[in-house]
């Protein structure tokens, strides 16, 4: 799968104060390649993301993005972030809008994209709306779209869908394979939901309790291009099952360590 | 010491209320409360207790004399070009300084430490340095009225929250676009309570400042008539001082909701 | 193609030069009172300025002088705490008011929104006429200047008791006062605190306030005495001992409505 990697963090470490929040963590990814994270909560994959993402420097090891090492944030990475980050003073059209204004596309040009992007995410009805008159879950789609109209070739996505029903998650993860497909971008995923990461991914990396190292790696055995319905396959469930027998352990040892 | 923003807002912005039917209860309360003063100067019926008309007519009476006019524009004066300064100097100095986020953690308190001193005992400091004409009075308006303007911009300056910050900074924006599109929309609330906190800080610095100093103004015209006990006098121009600062006080309100309603609403944290 | 992270976007630096913010605050408070000094003693005229050091010698004098302070602070501080009384039952009794009452809550708060923005200190002249320069034109005013702050916090307070609660309360058919001693009162502490320590605040003002512009005895009336007869020295020691008062007040009573305030525990 890993024709050129477009991902390869060696060795990568974050400390705050005392905490040591991440690491040693090694990952890759490749063009074209979905990858999730699960892991316990606090283990640093918010940290992880934002180190991918130029956003946070690692205090030992290294990032490569596209073959460069990694020194900022990069214009062909999008982001979106864990807290759905919509600007409320913006109307919904033109938060979308932007991530390409910042781009200096102009008006009318961004606002064109824009509308389409809303219609990926099925929020064209709200275009006009403010952030405040949507649910969150809602604001977490605009924040979808705003990060897929700049055509990216990597999205790092932290639990995009965690503020979602059911429903609306399976339609969205349906939305997000078809763009992924159609941009041929890599991603890595947040996830706390092993169906999820199931459903989406190419490969999965399961995380330890803090600090926050790969602990383990699955390769899902479904075929893609899929839709939500590869689920309801044994394949899939078996794949499920297999990840949280895994990860039950670092969960306990997570919520020791908190309490 | 401890900085918070509660401690320099006095009145927070109350939720709008469903109108009810019928006469509006604040109306009721201000007529009854008008009667009220009437009846008791009626019944006292002396002349140190002036009833509203009596009042009024004074204020009318007042009002034809050019002395008084005179008083009246430089209060007003004053008031405008004491206030504009907080307005511009004070949100200026609070941005720059909430951009310095370090600087802005390390002066604030001394601000807020100046700024909870009762100001008024630093009064003659201003008239001793700017003499007893129209700089100190405008001088101590303003210092009346500029630091809680410094504080709060500062303060909202430097607590942008993260998360878009983060998000221009992904997007790889320049420091003056993150300006213009962050920082200036989400610190136009805090800007514009301050605004209307402000108002009536200034204000009451310079009527203090004139009722001290006692050369011309509204302040002044107020307190030379005590040992005269023109009680009448006094109220109606009391009248004055109160319709002075309605208006402002109204329109900066109104101005507040608006601005929060648009640019206050922070959706981020319930993504999650 | 990728660029180092904007500062807009790294986090705030704990230290400057190897010190933390709060090392700097001092920094710059020496250095203020540093350059003060250096100023009097140089470059204006100390009739004008006096020099810190020199205030602080002339505030301790003051001090050991029996007359000044049981006829200047004590009257002052007297008054002070009056007013604050005063504002605090005041405050808290007609925000309960407003509570119970939707009408009376419709009916004033148009007044409260609006009545920072007047220049209170207008109605003292009227004050003194009626009531004469004595310490009750002072209270009144200056507890009148504090109320307002007191039950705007109040009723925030008394906002604050969550709707569950409420229903809670109402499934077990607690009565007016029970709820009021178990819910309401509780509830609304932190913020009857916090409006409390405004109102402090507000209180001090307005006693040295009016004092300072017309009354016959106290710490504001002594530094405008100070000032009208050119005793620049005595002028700048009272104004620091106001400073030092009324930051001593205001820490000594923020203690103590602090243990009142459940969120800080
Ligand atoms: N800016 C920061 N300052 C101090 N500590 C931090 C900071 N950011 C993260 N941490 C700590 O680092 C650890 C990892 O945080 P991170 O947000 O990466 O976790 P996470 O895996 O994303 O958790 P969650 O699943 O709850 O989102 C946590 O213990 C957190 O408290
Ligand atoms: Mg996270």
């Amino acid at each position: 799968m890993s024709a050129q990697p477009l991902i390869r963090s060696h060795d990568v470490t974050r400390r705050f104060g005392a905490v040591e929040a991440l690491g040693p963590l090694s990952l890759h990814g490749a063009r074209g390649e979905f990858v999730s994270i699960v892991g316990p909560s606090g283990c640093g994959k918010s940290t992880m993301l934002e180190i991918v993402g130029g956003l946070q420097r690692p205090d030992s090891g290294s990032v490569f993005v596209a073959g460069v090492p990694l020194e900022g944030p990069r214009d062909e990475t999008a982001i979106v972030f864990q807290d759905s980050a919509t600007l409320p003073w913006r109307t919904v059209l033109d938060n979308v809008a932007f991530s390409l204004e910042a781009r200096g596309v102009a008006r009318d040009e961004r606002r064109d994209i824009a509308r389409r992007g809303l219609e990926t995410v099925g929020l064209a009805a709200f275009a006009a709306h403010y952030p405040a008159q949507l649910s969150g879950g809602m604001r977490q789609r605009v924040a979808l779209a705003r990060a897929l109209v700049t055509e990216p070739d990597l999205i790092l996505a932290d639990e995009p869908f965690g503020a979602l029903d059911e429903q609306t998650r399976l339609l969205m993860s349906d939305e997000l394979l078809a763009v992924v497909d159609r941009l041929g971008c890599g991603v890595l995923f947040i996830t706390h939901s092993i169906q999820e990461a199931v459903l989406l991914s190419d490969r999965i990396l399961v995380m330890s309790a803090r600090p926050g190292r790969i602990v383990d790696e699955i390769t899902v055995p479904l075929e893609r291009p899929r839709t939500s319905e590869v689920l309801s396959s044994t394949a899939a469930a078996e794949c499920v099952s297999r990840i949280w027998a895994l990860i039950r352990r670092e969960a306990q040892v997570a919520m020791q360590g908190a309490s | 010491m401890t900085l918070s923003d509660s401690a320099l807002a006095d009145t927070p912005v109350a939720p709008a209320r469903p109108a009810s039917r019928g006469v509006p209860p604040p109306l009721v309360l201000g007529i009854g409360l008008l009667a009220a003063w009437w009846a008791i100067a009626a019944l006292v019926d002396s002349a140190v207790m002036p009833t509203p008309v009596t009042a009024v007519e004074r204020l009318l009476v007042n009002l034809q004399s050019t002395r008084f006019l005179d008083s009246a524009a430089d209060t007003v004066l004053r008031l405008l070009t004491a206030y504009v300064g907080v307005a511009v100097v004070g949100a200026v100095t609070g941005f720059l300084l909430g951009l310095a986020r370090f600087w802005a953690a390390a002066v604030s308190p001394l601000l807020y430490a100046v700024y909870s001193v009762p100001k008024i005992v630093l009064f003659p400091l201003f008239l001793l340095f700017l003499g007893l004409g129209d700089a100190s009075q405008v001088g101590f308006a303003f210092f009346s009225g500029v630091l809680p303007m410094v504080l709060l911009v500062s303060a909202a300056a430097a607590a942008v929250p993260p998360l878009p910050l983060k998000l221009a900074a992904s997007l790889r924006m320049s420091t003056p676009a993150v300006i213009t599109k962050i920082v200036l929309p989400s610190i136009l609330p805090a800007f514009a309570g301050a605004l209307r906190l402000t108002f009536g800080l200034t204000f009451l610095g310079l009527l203090i400042a004139e009722m001290f100093t006692g050369v011309s103004g509204l302040g002044y015209e107020l307190l030379r008539n005590v040992p005269l006990v023109r009680m009448g006098d006094i109220v109606g121009e009391v009248v004055l001082v109160i319709l002075i600062a309605l208006a402002p006080a109204i329109g900066l309100r109104t101005l507040e909701t608006r601005v929060r309603a648009r640019f206050g609403t922070t959706t981020e944290g319930d993504g999650r | 193609m990728t660029a180092a992270l904007p500062r807009y976007a790294r986090p705030r630096p704990d230290r400057l030069l190897g010190l933390t913010p709060a090392v700097w605050t001092g920094v710059l408070a020496v250095l203020a009172l540093a350059a003060l000094e250096v100023l009097a003693r140089t470059v204006v005229d100390p009739i004008d300025l006096v020099p810190p050091t020199t205030m602080v010698v002339r505030t301790a004098e003051l001090l050991g002088t029996a007359g000044f302070v049981t006829g200047q602070v004590l009257p002052s501080l007297g008054l002070i705490a009056a007013a604050f009384a005063l504002a605090g039952v005041a405050g808290v009794g007609l925000a309960y008011t407003m509570w119970r009452s939707p009408w009376w809550r419709l009916a004033l708060q148009p007044y409260l929104n609006v009545y920072y923005a007047i220049p209170i200190f207008a109605v003292y002249p009227i004050l003194v006429v009626l009531l004469g320069t004595g310490g009750v034109p002072i209270v009144l005013l200056s507890a009148a200047f504090g109320a307002v702050v007191v039950v705007t916090n109040s009723l925030l307070g008394f906002d604050s008791v969550p709707e569950p609660v409420r229903k809670l309360a109402r499934s077990r058919n607690l009565g007016t006062r029970r709820y009021l001693t178990a819910i309401l009162l509780p509830a609304a502490l932190p913020d009857i605190a916090s409006g409390l320590r405004l109102g402090l605040v507000y209180a001090t003002i307005g006693v040295l306030a009016t004092e300072f512009i017309l009354s016959t005895r106290g710490l504001g009336h002594e530094i405008a005495d100070a000032y009208h007869t050119f005793r620049t020295a005595d002028m700048y020691a009272g104004i620091l001992l106001i400073c030092l008062l009324a930051l001593a007040l205001n820490i000594a009573v923020g203690a103590v409505l602090d243990r009142l305030d459940w969120r800080r525990r």
